[in-house]
């Protein structure tokens, strides 16, 4: 139940957002790579919040036309990533990373797997250093397109789960010259939640240790 | 299945040939464990060769691809990557068997086995797919192209965002982007109120199917601004809406209708004026119409009152003779006297106005001569000052080198004294009579009407004036304002009257409570003034002269005839020209001939007149008409104007006799 949602603490929120960043700058070192030419991520504020709850920022933000790309992961803690904009700044994404050289029905027939490589690329970014940085490993599957309003693309394909919580990050793209922004969501059930927090608060003693260390 | 749940190495790598895909492992230590036989084909790579090496070794350009990172994220940590064809053309350097470049996507995964992690590459074939959508898209397009390429309209195509998605080559006339500057910024750059375009596209965006025309203010790339129509049309592909606009430079159009709107107002007011124009030629056709039918109602008055007069004075010229016989009887009876003096007055009377009538319609006689207007009018002094009262002043005034008029000195003086009588009759009490005379030039415009020298005779009064009502029909014969047995109403018409027959006019301007100055033009003369005539002889005996008469009227005749006899003629009278013809062509004795100009039958006056000359040109001649028109044509003979008075009549036919006079 949302009533049952733990908060966030501050010292968690900022050690999720510094390795949140750390992979969406790895996503995008190797987007630039792709595209040959320099693409920006960044991530500014993480938040937990319960699934509806999301959907409804969701919806309110960016409106009812939504495009996802989605994986799902699996591990020590477990559970489905999002990259989602909105449909409308979906072509621009695309165009920004293929190039303008192209024309538009040749984007519109590679918008599909373009979309899906390219959330491919962000979101194992981040789920890599995040497994790598929680020193645990994670499965993840390959990249799905999915498209409709922000309950449709946040729907947990084995039914929605009482309690499913959304670790929830706005993204900035900025990619040749254009800004877009997009969501990143980590849906979890609650115990992949706690699972992630010990991580995390393992993660937080060890660089406190660390500091004391050094 | 127990037994069957192991597969042998041989047989999987067997299955794994027979794929019609590449298949690659690669172990924890990153280098090739299995290559399949798709692989050795497309990569034209033996497997023996491949095995035990790195992805590096074999295709080193793969360590500038993301493949490595995606190979390190599936085995460090467990993530599968997709790798398109799109977004990595070219990532292994695979061949179709006819050499040419087989695109490809590659899958990289995860495979938790026995022996620890490896990393599994599954390479797909797409050049079937990309060459297949590329030829639909190609096919699809090639129409479109043909059109949107080649058309003077800038053509986009904008997402529903409002970012435009393709350009044509005309933008860059229109707009001065190129098409590939446009893609990808928003189309408010493209007008001059970006807000208001992307509300009004909004609205027109009814998706698919949903047209809208749009007129909007265009910008340029160097800011200026120009008047744009927007064709709108919605599409979708693949779920995606899109809108396609064609942009029109509309400014010349705007600025041809711009003009043609001046035009129209303006032609508005073109209209207006040609109309004020054709409504004033109108009203000077209708005054024309007006003036040409009170010339004709004039023309026809006149008529009728010279035919009219015509009886009348054959009727008096028989009074006359009558009275003067019977004067001539009753020459011992002295009581007679008063009575024939009053018949003799009342028959001048009618004789004056009868002439007045025939002045009006222009069938009086006149002897026009040449005199000077100046001692004309001095001369009248004494009989004007009779005519007005006390309480009027009469003045005189004369522009300087008066010219002689050509007119009948006696019309003239009668016309004036009119004049003065009706001036009279206006002035209630304490006024003033002006009689001038000037010269005039006139070009043929003005009321007159007139070109050439005149003279113009003014008598202007300060009295009472006239409405513009009365002024127009003054002219009129027996138009009086005044009293029945007061006014006859021929006055002012003999005026006219004598005027037009002279070769000139008469204007009249009034108004009420402003006085009245009529105006007799007449034609200047060439000649000098004449001296004044012989004055009339005293009455002769006719010494026997026979007198052949010819006379149709019934009464005038035998009369006439009479009064001749009295005075010592010898008459011989004839009712037709026929007969008296015949009469000369028998040869009949005779030492004058006395005909009336206008006869009923074959042979007037004149045709017998030439006859008589013919037959005997020694033969005297003497004409006498009451129509002056009769005397054109006949100016060969002498002429005695009816009425005369017997003496006239005498002294006419003495002159003859005595020599061809007059
Ligand atoms: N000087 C004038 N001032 C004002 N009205 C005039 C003047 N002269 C003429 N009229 C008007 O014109 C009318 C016609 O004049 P016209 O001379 O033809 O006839 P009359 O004067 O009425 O009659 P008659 O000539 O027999 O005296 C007059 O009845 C009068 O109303």
């Amino acid at each position: 139940m949302t009533a049952a949602l733990p908060e966030l603490a501050e010292i968690e929120r900022d050690a999720l957002t510094e390795i949140v960043n750390i992979g969406v700058g790895r996503a995008a070192r190797n987007l630039s790579t792709m595209i040959r030419s320099p693409v920006q991520l960044s991530v500014p504020r993480v938040e937990l919040l319960p699934l509806a709850r999301a959907a409804e920022l969701l919806a309110r933000r960016s409106g009812h036309s939504l495009v996802a790309v989605s994986q799902d992961f699996q591990g020590s803690f477990s559970g489905r990533a999002l990259l989602i904009f909105p449909e409308e700044n979906s072509l621009e994404l695309v165009r920004a990373v293929v190039g303008d050289g192209m024309d538009i029905d040749e984007i519109i027939d590679l918008e599909q797997e373009a979309l899906a490589e390219i959330g491919n690329v962000i979101l194992n970014g981040c789920l890599v250093v995040v497994a790598n940085m929680l020193r645990h490993g994670l499965s993840m599957s390959l990249p799905r397109v999915v498209r409709g309003s922000s309950r449709l693309v946040m729907a947990d394909p084995a039914g929605p789960a009482d309690g499913d919580c959304v670790l929830f990050l706005r993204i900035d793209f900025s990619v040749a010259a254009r800004d877009i922004d997009g969501y990143i969501a980590l849906l979890m059930d609650l115990p992949s939640l706690a699972a992630l927090r010990l991580l995390i608060g393992d993660f937080v003693a060890g660089i406190a240790d660390g500091a004391a260390g050094a | 299945m127990s037994g069957g749940d192991q597969l042998s190495g041989g047989l999987a790598l067997a299955l794994l040939d027979q794929l019609s895909g590449g298949v690659v492992l690669l172990g924890a230590d990153r280098r090739v464990r299995v290559w399949n036989r798709w692989m050795e084909q497309a990569a034209r790579l033996p497997a023996g060769r491949a095995r035990g090496a790195t992805l590096e070794e074999l295709f080193p350009a793969v360590a500038s691809t993301r493949l490595p990172g995606a190979v390190e994220d599936a085995l460090g940590t467990g993530a599968a990557s997709l790798l398109t064809h799109s977004l990595n053309p070219a990532l292994l350097p695979l061949a179709l068997p006819d050499g040419g470049p087989l695109l490809h996507s590659v899958v990289v995964r995860p495979v938790d086995a026995p022996g620890g992690r490896a990393c599994l590459l599954q390479v797909e074939d797409q050049t079937a797919t990309v060459l297949r959508e590329r030829v639909l898209r190609e096919r699809g397009n090639a129409r479109y192209r043909a059109i949107v390429d080649t058309a003077p309209e800038a053509i986009v195509t904008i997402d529903p965002a409002g970012t435009i998605q393709s350009a044509n080559d005309a933008v860059s006339a229109q707009f001065g982007y190129g098409p590939d500057e446009l893609v990808g910024r928003p189309v408010g750059l493209l007008l001059a109120d970006p807000a208001a375009g992307q509300r009004a596209w909004g609205e027109a965006s009814g998706g698919p199917g949903h047209g809208a025309m749009l007129e909007l203010a265009g910008r340029r790339r160097d800011g200026t601004t120009f008047d744009l129509e927007v064709s709108l049309g919605g599409w979708a592909s693949q779920g995606r809406r899109f809108l396609t606009a064609i942009l029109r430079d509309v400014s010349a159009r705007k600025r041809a209708e711009d003009a043609l709107r001046r035009l129209n107002a303006t032609l508005e007011a073109r209209v207006e004026e040609r109309t004020a124009q054709l409504r004033r030629a109108a009203d000077e056709a209708r005054r024309a119409e007006e003036a040409l039918l009170q010339s004709q109602k004039m023309e026809a008055v006149g008529q009728l009152t010279g035919g009219m007069a015509h009886d009348f004075n054959n009727l008096l010229q028989a009074m006359q003779a009558c009275l003067q016989l019977v004067a001539r009887k009753t020459r011992d009876l002295p009581e007679v006297e008063p009575l024939l003096d009053a018949g003799r007055q009342a028959v001048d009377r009618g004789a004056s106005l009868v002439s007045q009538l025939m002045a009006f319609s222009r069938k009086q006689t006149l002897r026009p001569k040449a005199f000077d207007i100046r001692d004309a009018l001095l001369g009248m002094r004494g009989l004007l000052d009779r005519a007005i009262r006390a309480d009027i002043h009469l003045e005189f005034g004369f522009g300087p080198g008066l010219s002689p008029v050509l007119a009948d000195p006696v019309q003239f003086e009668l016309a004036v004294l009119n004049l003065v009588v009706n001036a009279r009759d206006a002035i209630s009490a304490d006024g003033r009579i002006v009689v001038s005379a000037r010269n005039r030039d006139l070009d043929g415009v003005g009321p007159e009407r007139l070109s050439g020298r005149f003279v113009e005779v003014s008598v202007a009064d300060n009295g009472s004036g006239m409405p513009d009502d009365v002024a127009q029909r003054v002219f009129e014969p027996f138009f009086t304002t005044k009293a029945v047995g007061k006014g006859t109403g021929l006055g002012l018409s003999q005026v006219y009257g004598f005027c037009r027959q002279s070769g000139g006019t008469a204007t009249v301007t009034s108004a009420a409570g402003r006085g009245t100055t009529v105006c007799l033009v007449l034609p200047a003369s060439a000649a000098a003034p004449a001296q004044a005539g012989p004055a009339l002889s005293a009455l002769k005996p006719g010494a026997g002269a026979r007198v052949m008469f010819v006379e149709d009227d019934p009464v005038v005749g035998p009369i006439i005839a009479t009064a001749l006899e009295e005075l010592g003629y010898s008459v011989a009278r004839f009712a037709t020209g026929e007969e008296a013809r015949a009469f000369l062509v028998a040869g009949g004795e005779v030492d004058v001939l006395f005909t009336d100009m206008v006869m009923p039958g074959g042979v007037s006056g004149i045709s017998l007149a030439r006859a008589a000359r013919a037959l005997r040109p020694e033969l005297p001649i003497l004409l006498t008409t009451g129509y002056s028109e009769e005397v054109a044509g006949a100016e060969e003979f002498a002429l005695l104007p009816k009425p005369y008075k017997v003496e006239e009549l005498s002294d006419a036919l003495d002159q003859a006799l005595r020599g061809q006079g007059a």
